[in-house]
C-alpha cells in the first residue's frame, strides 16, 4: 500500500492525508490537487508512520480511526524531529471544541464536511 | 351422701355490675372482678351496660322494660355466662333473656323456632331422625342460631320427637370469621391494586361478619390525612382516632358513647355499633378499615385479633403493591431513558455514516470548482471530479437505504431461496469494501444445501451484517494477509452459514448479540442484535466462536421447511446484473428493488441499443417491484428475457 495515491508536484507542496474512508481520502486528494498540492494518502495511521515524514509540509488526519487515532497522530507528529503542522478533521458531531485540539498543538480543526477553500488557505499559510 | 357436680369454670365470663353496685359500692364490683380472675376466668366488663330494666318494669311498663333489657342483652353478645351480683337484677335479665322451663312446656315449636317448616317435619316423619340448623327465638324476640338433632317416634299414630338443641352462636361466628379471613386472603392474592381489593374486602367482610356498612380509609402520607373509599362513603371521626392511636376501637353502641362526638349523625344513619382497626405495615398506619352495624354489638378479643391480622395482611399487600408500582415506574423510566439514549445514539451514528460520503461529495465539488476556475481551466480534472461527485452521491443514497433496510421491521415474507445465491449476491454487493480493504475472500458453498423458505431481504441483511463486521475486524488487524471465508453447509435438517475472519476477534462472546454492544467507535451496536432477531424469527439460531488461529466465526442456521408448493418458483437471476444474459431478443424487463442497480442495468441495455453494436438492439424496461413487473409483462407480452433480483420487496 506504500505510496499508492501519491501525486507528484514540485517539492515543498506535498501533504499527507490520513482517513480510513477511501472515498473521503480520494476526494481530499482531488481537492488538494486542485489547490496545487501533492498528496500522500493513507488509509491508516500505521501506513503513514511506516512511510516516514520526509518531503512533507503538513499532515491532515481524520480523528476517528483504529487502531491509531488522530489524537495519537497529532501527539506523535508534533513531538517528532520533523515537527510538522497537523490539521485535524472529524466527522463526529459531538466531540471536544476546536480549542481543545489547537491547545494540544494542532494547526487547524475542521468538521466534515469541511470548507475546502479554508483548508487550502490554511495550507497556503504554512507553505 | 349428696354429690353435687359443678360445671367446669368457663374461660370467659361477663360481669353485669348493676346500677346499685356501680353507684353505691364500686369497690364491690372490683372485688368481684378480682375474685373471678383469681379463679382463672377472663372477665369482660362491657362499658355500655346500664340498667337491667327493673325500675321501669316495677313501675308497670313491661314493654319499655323489654326494650331496655334487649339493649343490655345485645351488649353480652357472646355465649358466655353473665355474672350478676344481684338476685333481682339477674332474675330480670333472665326473665327477658329466655323462656323458663315452665313457660316452654306445652309451647308450640313454631313459637320459638321460626325456621321450622313442613318440609322439615315431613323429613322427620320419613327418616325418623333429622339434623338441621335453625334459629331459636328468645323471650325478648331476639334470635340465636341453633343446631337441632331430633329423633322421631310414632305413638298411637301421633308423631313425637326427642330433640337436642345446641346453641351454635360460637361455632357460627368462628365459621364466619374463617370465611371472612379466607375471603380477604383470596381477594388480596387476586387483586392487582388496593383500589381493586378494598371494595371487595369490605363487601366480603360485611357479608361474612354481618356488618351493615364498611369504609376504607387510606392515609395519604403527603397530606397526612385520610381519603375515603368505602361502601357507604361514610365516616364518623372514628378513622382519625384509630389512625392517631394505631389501635382498634370498638364502640358497641354509639348512642351511649359519650366520647363519640358524632353519635347523632350515626343515629340518623341508623347505626349503633362501630368497629375500626388500622391497616398496618411494621409500625406505620397506612389506613383504617371501619364497619358499622345497625345492631349494638361488642367486639371480643378473638375478633380484635382477627381484625388486627387482617389489618396486617392488607398493610403488607399495600406495601407490596406500592413497591411493585415504584419498581414498574422505575422500569418505565429506565426504558424511556434507554429509548432516548437509543435515539441519540442512532442519530449520532447515522449522522456519521452519512457525513462520510457527503464529505467526499463536497470535497470533490470544491475541487471541481477550482479546476474550472484555474487558468487555463483543467476540464479533464473537472470532469473527473464531477464523476466522483455523482459516484459519491450514489454512495450516500446507498448508505441511507442501507440504514433504512437495517431498521425495516416487517414480518418475514418467506419465499423459497437458495442460500448460495444469497451469499454470492452479498459478495457482489460488498465487492468494493472487500477489495478496498485488500481482503482475500474465499467462498465454500456446499452443493447439497437444500432450498429454504425465508425472507430473502432479511437473510441478506444478516449476511451483509456478518460480512461487514468481518471486514471491519480485518481492516484494523496488523496482519498483512487478511482472509475472509464464507461457507454454506448442510447440518441435518438445517442450512448453516459461517462467516469466518482472521481479524482482531472479540473480547466478550456472550454479549455481542445484545443491543448497543459495540467494539467499534462508530457503530451503533445494533447490527448483531438485529441479526439475532431476524434469525430467531425464522426459527433459526445464531452464534459465534473464537477461531484457534485468531478472529471469530459467526454462524447461523436456518431450518429447512417442506415447501407448501403454492409458490411457483421463478427463474431467479441475481448475479452479474450489469450484463444482460439470455438470448438476444426485442425486449428486456429488469426487476430490481435497488435504484442504483436498476439504473446501471438500464444504462447498460440502452447503450447497446443506441450504440447499435448489437444489430437486433434491446428495448429495456425496468421496474422496482414484482407487481409492477407483472403489470408490464401483461402489457408487453413479447418480453423474452426477465432479469430478476431475489430481494424484491413483495412477491409476485
Amino acid at each position: 500500500m506504500t505510496r499508492r495515491n501519491e501525486t507528484l508536484v514540485p517539492s515543498g507542496r506535498t501533504v499527507a492525508v490520513i482517513d480510513d474512508d477511501r472515498r473521503v481520502l480520494t476526494s481530499f486528494v482531488n481537492l488538494l490537487a486542485s489547490g496545487g498540492y501533492g498528496t500522500r494518502a493513507y488509509a491508516s495511521a500505521m501506513d503513514f508512520f511506516s512511510d516516514g515524514y520526509s518531503g512533507l509540509v503538513c499532515v491532515i488526519t481524520d480523528l476517528e480511526m483504529r487502531p491509531i487515532d488522530g489524537m495519537q497522530v497529532l501527539e506523535k507528529v508534533i513531538h517528532s524531529d520533523a515537527a510538522l503542522p497537523v490539521i485535524i478533521i472529524t466527522g463526529k458531531p459531538s466531540e471536544h471544541m476546536e480549542d481543545c485540539y489547537l491547545q494540544r498543538g494542532a494547526l487547524g480543526f475542521f468538521r466534515k464536511p469541511i470548507d475546502g477553500d479554508a483548508l487550502l488557505d490554511l495550507l497556503d499559510g504554512v507553505t | 351422701m349428696l354429690i353435687r357436680r359443678y360445671p367446669t369454670a368457663p374461660a370467659h365470663v361477663y360481669l353485669f355490675a348493676t346500677c346499685l353496685v356501680d353507684l353505691f359500692v364500686p369497690p364491690a364490683g372490683l372485688d368481684i372482678f378480682r375474685r373471678l380472675e383469681r379463679e382463672g376466668m377472663s372477665v369482660h366488663f362491657p362499658r355500655t351496660q346500664s340498667c337491667c330494666g327493673q325500675p321501669v318494669y316495677s313501675s308497670g311498663n313491661p314493654d319499655e322494660a323489654r326494650a331496655v333489657a334487649r339493649s343490655q342483652l345485645d351488649v353480652f353478645g357472646e355465649p358466655w355466662p353473665v355474672i350478676v351480683p344481684s338476685g333481682s337484677s339477674a332474675g330480670m335479665m333472665r326473665h327477658h333473656c329466655g323462656y323458663t322451663r315452665e313457660e316452654l312446656i306445652g309451647m308450640r315449636t313454631r313459637l320459638f323456632d321460626p325456621d321450622i317448616t313442613t318440609e322439615k317435619i315431613q323429613q322427620l316423619r320419613e327418616d325418623a331422625s333429622a339434623t338441621f340448623n335453625s334459629r331459636h327465638r328468645r323471650k325478648d324476640g331476639s334470635h340465636f342460631p341453633v343446631e337441632v338433632r331430633v329423633r322421631a317416634f310414632d305413638r298411637g299414630g301421633r308423631l313425637y320427637g326427642i330433640g337436642q338443641v345446641s346453641d351454635i352462636t360460637d361455632r357460627r361466628r368462628r365459621e364466619q370469621r374463617l370465611l371472612a379471613q379466607f375471603s380477604v386472603t383470596r381477594t388480596l392474592s387476586e387483586a392487582g391494586s388496593l383500589e381493586e381489593a378494598a371494595p371487595r374486602i369490605l363487601r366480603e367482610m360485611c357479608e361474612a361478619l354481618e356488618w351493615d356498612c364498611g369504609a376504607f380509609w387510606r392515609v395519604d402520607p403527603e397530606a397526612g390525612s385520610g381519603s375515603v373509599s368505602g361502601t357507604g362513603g361514610f365516616g364518623m371521626g372514628l378513622a382519625r382516632r384509630v389512625w392517631s392511636s394505631g389501635a382498634p376501637i370498638c364502640i358497641p353502641d354509639m348512642a351511649l358513647d359519650r366520647e363519640f362526638q358524632r353519635a347523632e349523625s350515626a343515629a340518623k344513619e341508623g347505626f349503633r355499633a362501630a368497629f375500626a382497626f388500622p391497616i398496618t405495615f411494621k409500625s406505620d398506619v397506612l389506613g383504617v378499615i371501619e364497619f358499622f352495624s345497625r345492631e349494638a354489638r361488642d367486639a371480643d378479643p378473638e375478633l380484635v385479633q382477627m381484625m388486627t391480622s387482617v389489618g396486617c395482611q392488607v398493610g403488607q399487600f399495600t406495601e407490596r403493591t406500592r413497591a411493585e408500582d415504584a419498581l414498574r415506574h422505575a422500569r418505565e423510566k429506565l426504558a424511556q431513558a434507554s429509548r432516548m439514549a437509543t435515539v441519540a445514539e442512532l442519530s449520532a451514528s447515522i449522522a456519521h455514516e452519512i457525513s462520510q460520503p457527503l464529505q467526499a461529495v463536497v470535497a470533490n465539488g470544491q475541487a471541481c470548482r477550482r479546476w474550472l476556475a484555474a487558468t487555463p481551466p483543467d476540464i479533464d480534472q473537472a470532469r473527473l471530479s464531477a464523476e466522483a461527485i455523482v459516484r459519491d452521491g450514489y454512495a450516500t443514497a446507498d448508505v441511507i437505504s442501507r440504514i433504512r433496510a437495517l431498521f425495516k421491521r416487517t414480518a418475514p415474507a418467506k419465499v423459497e431461496l437458495d442460500i448460495n445465491e444469497l451469499i454470492l449476491q452479498v459478495c457482489t454487493l460488498m465487492a468494493d469494501d472487500i477489495h478496498g480493504n485488500v481482503i482475500s475472500l474465499e467462498t465454500q458453498l456446499a452443493r447439497d444445501v437444500p432450498v429454504i423458505r425465508a425472507d430473502a431481504v432479511q437473510i441478506q441483511q444478516v449476511i451483509v451484517n456478518l460480512v461487514r463486521n468481518a471486514i471491519e475486524a480485518l481492516s484494523v488487524t496488523m496482519e498483512r494477509k487478511k482472509s475472509l471465508l464464507i461457507r454454506s453447509r448442510r447440518d441435518g435438517d438445517n442450512v448453516v452459514v459461517d462467516v469466518q475472519d482472521e481479524g482482531v476477534g472479540l473480547a466478550d462472546l456472550e454479549k455481542v448479540f445484545e443491543p448497543f454492544t459495540t467494539t467499534k467507535e462508530t457503530g451503533m451496536g445494533v447490527g448483531l442484535a438485529i441479526c439475532r432477531s431476524i434469525v430467531e424469527s425464522h426459527s433459526g439460531r445464531i452464534w459465534v466462536v473464537r477461531n484457534e488461529v485468531g478472529g471469530a466465526t459467526f454462524s447461523f442456521s436456518l431450518p429447512t421447511e417442506t415447501s407448501d408448493a403454492t409458490f411457483a418458483p421463478l427463474t431467479a437471476y441475481s448475479r452479474n446484473q450489469g450484463r444482460c444474459a439470455g438470448t438476444a431478443s426485442q425486449i428486456y424487463l429488469t426487476t430490481e428493488g435497488f435504484h442504483g442497480i436498476r439504473k446501471r442495468i438500464d444504462r447498460c441495455g440502452r447503450r447497446r441499443q443506441t450504440g447499435a453494436k448489437n444489430a437486433s438492439g434491446f428495448i429495456c424496461y425496468s421496474s422496482e417491484a414484482g407487481k409492477q413487473a407483472t403489470a408490464r409483462n401483461l402489457a408487453y407480452y413479447n418480453i423474452r428475457c426477465l432479469t430478476l433480483t431475489l430481494n424484491l420487496r413483495e412477491t409476485l
